[in-house]
């Protein structure tokens, strides 16, 4: 059940799992917005997204993420599929290259589809990007990351170090919960619950006989935990050394720059994009040929 | 060899809600240097007295003195720093993602350097013979492993009184065996430290220095090992059994082979036989 998390942590040496996580979050974020930018036409888009694309792919491939998992949770998408290609129908927009016209008042455009792709290319590139951080970052060190970029809060007062190690708590306790969910489901299912029968109502009967469980033990197991962490001599308002710090080395100084550049090159791009027109005379040339 | 008191229980009772005495006029004395287990069967009031003894409850009446200092609600945060606990589920106190994670936990409690502390995690990491597996998360290890983790992380602290409350109970056999070696070993490399196991693995009571046994909120019996388990009918009658090798040494003596008390191991007595 464990290996078919998305985007588990793999503990490959690739140079992106030795990158700095803080300067991994930064990339993150930045890549996420690159991608949400627009560019003009549609030939644009589509030509920073291939590059993008490309850009994100090799990553991906010198990261070592797994290919096949990152495919099979693409497969979950066909519902947004669905979604966009209904809400496009139902909301009329304007267009240049008409497919259909029902009546004057509504008329289908290659536009409309064309609007689905990007935003389904899109969503593809911010999973690549999320499963890139998680599958060669430690979920620890993520948490260190988020602590890093939390510290200006300390000025107010905010206690970054509870938030960071309730988060820190939470990841290591999922793997746990998760196989007492599986244990709670074979001991329900010995005793005759059907988690795969039924319809919708039914579905949710059954799984109460395992969330009802789930929980009373969560809440035994954090009461243990917070003794525990007495008995260790915990207090979340008093200062606590680290044991692990990060490092941030040359290596993170070129992915740095590496990443900046291509962000300063998509977001001029993106400037100057309004007023380059060349490409959409391509499509009007194919469109051209298609109409004869 | 002088005895120096670490730990004085006094009078202890407690009930819990329905009134019925689960502890009754408990008194004890652990000496420094001690290694004791307190054992009973279940009901017998043992995990009462270990929450007692961790103040995770408090006495209704009586009182526990650790290092002459009473353990109340203001002594408690310095009595944590004295006493270290190891629970009876391995999960829920790995506080750590990974072993050393884990380890150096209650170092960062108390702002040790991080230079420093690298160091300490791994000598305890070794002691427990753990160190081949300091970046492993908890899913990856055996019950017994993980306890192993929770006891380095206990004596990385430099602590005088550990508590193992039922440590070995969740675990199979040969998560219980590797404890209970354990357990020696630590005695041997730091004679001064204070051990109370409470347990009901009398094989492991049999290998410590005192027993006590509880019997309804009551103690049964507070002497050496060879003592407490002498008479089998008597251990049968408050539902208990004696150790294995105890058994096989009766059988010798019945055969008039008589093995020596210090004897306290199947290897050990197989050792002695092949003499």
């Amino acid at each position: 059940m464990r290996s078919d998390i998305l985007g588990k942590y793999t503990p490959y040496n690739s140079i992106i799992h030795r990158l700095d996580p803080r300067l991994k979050f930064f990339a993150l974020i930045l890549l996420m917005v690159i991608v949400f930018l627009p560019f003009g036409n549609y030939t644009n888009r589509f030509i920073v997204l291939g590059i993008l694309t490309l850009i994100i792919g090799l990553i991906m491939v010198i990261g070592r993420v797994s290919f096949s998992s990152f495919f099979r949770s693409l497969s979950s998408l066909w519902m947004m599929v669905i979604f966009l290609l209904i809400f496009m129908f139902f909301i009329p927009t304007k267009g240049d290259y008409p497919i259909y016209s029902f009546n004057e008042n509504y008329t289908l455009y290659w536009d409309n589809l064309l609007q689905v792709a990007h935003i389904l290319v899109r969503l593809i590139l911010m999973i690549a990007l999320t499963i890139i951080l998680t599958s060669t970052t430690l979920p620890m060190d993520i948490t260190y990351a988020l602590d890093w970029y939390l510290t200006p809060l300390k000025l107010v007062k905010f206690p970054t170090q509870v938030v960071s190690l309730t988060i820190s708590l939470a990841l290591r306790f999922i793997p746990t919960l998760l196989n007492e969910a599986n244990r709670i489901m074979n001991a329900q299912k010995s005793r005759g619950v059907d988690y795969n029968k039924g319809f919708f109502m039914a579905k949710i009967k059954s799984i109460t006989t395992l969330i009802i469980p789930l929980l009373v033990s969560c809440f035994s197991r954090s009461d243990e935990l917070a003794i525990a962490m007495e008995a260790r001599g915990y207090d979340p308002y008093k200062h606590r050394t680290r044991y692990k710090s990060l490092k941030f080395s040359y290596k993170d100084l070129i992915a740095l720059l590496i990443i900046i550049l291509i962000a300063s090159m998509v977001i001029t791009f993106s400037i100057c994009s309004s007023t380059i027109s060349g490409f959409d005379d391509i499509i009007n040339f194919i469109w051209g040929i298609k109409t004869i | 060899m002088e005895k120096e008191k670490i730990i004085e229980v006094k009078d202890l009772i407690f009930y819990y809600e329905d009134k019925k005495k689960v502890l009754d006029n408990v008194s004890f004395e652990i000496y420094k240097g001690e290694y004791v287990t307190l054992i009973g069967h279940n009901g017998s009031g043992k995990s009462t007295l270990a929450k007692l003894l961790s103040y995770i409850l408090e006495p209704i009446d009586g009182k526990i003195y650790i290092e002459g200092e009473e353990l109340n609600e203001n002594s408690i945060k310095n009595i944590r720093s004295k006493i270290g606990i190891v629970f009876q589920n391995p999960d829920n106190q790995f506080i750590g993602s990974t072993v050393e994670d884990d380890i150096a936990f209650g170092l960062e409690n108390r702002n040790v350097k991080q230079q420093e502390m690298r160091k300490i995690v791994k000598e305890f990491a070794t002691k427990v013979g753990m160190d081949k597996f300091l970046n492993k998360e908890p899913e990856e290890l055996s019950g017994g492993q993980k306890q192993r983790v929770a006891i380095a992380g206990i004596l990385a602290l430099n602590l005088k009184i550990i508590i193992f409350d039922e440590a070995t109970s969740m675990l199979d056999p040969e998560g219980v065996e590797e404890i209970r070696n354990l357990i020696l070993t630590m005695k041997k490399e730091n004679p001064e430290l204070t051990v109370i196991s409470i347990t009901h693995d009398i094989e492991e009571a049999y290998l410590s220095d005192r027993v006590i046994i509880l019997n309804e909120g009551k103690i049964y019996k507070n002497d050496v090992p060879n003592e407490v388990f002498k008479d089998e009918e008597e251990m049968r009658k408050i539902e208990l059994d004696i150790p294995f090798v105890l058994k096989i040494k009766n059988e010798l003596s019945k055969r008039n082979i008589i093995v020596p008390s210090e004897i306290k191991t199947i290897e050990g007595v197989a050792k002695f036989l092949c003499q």
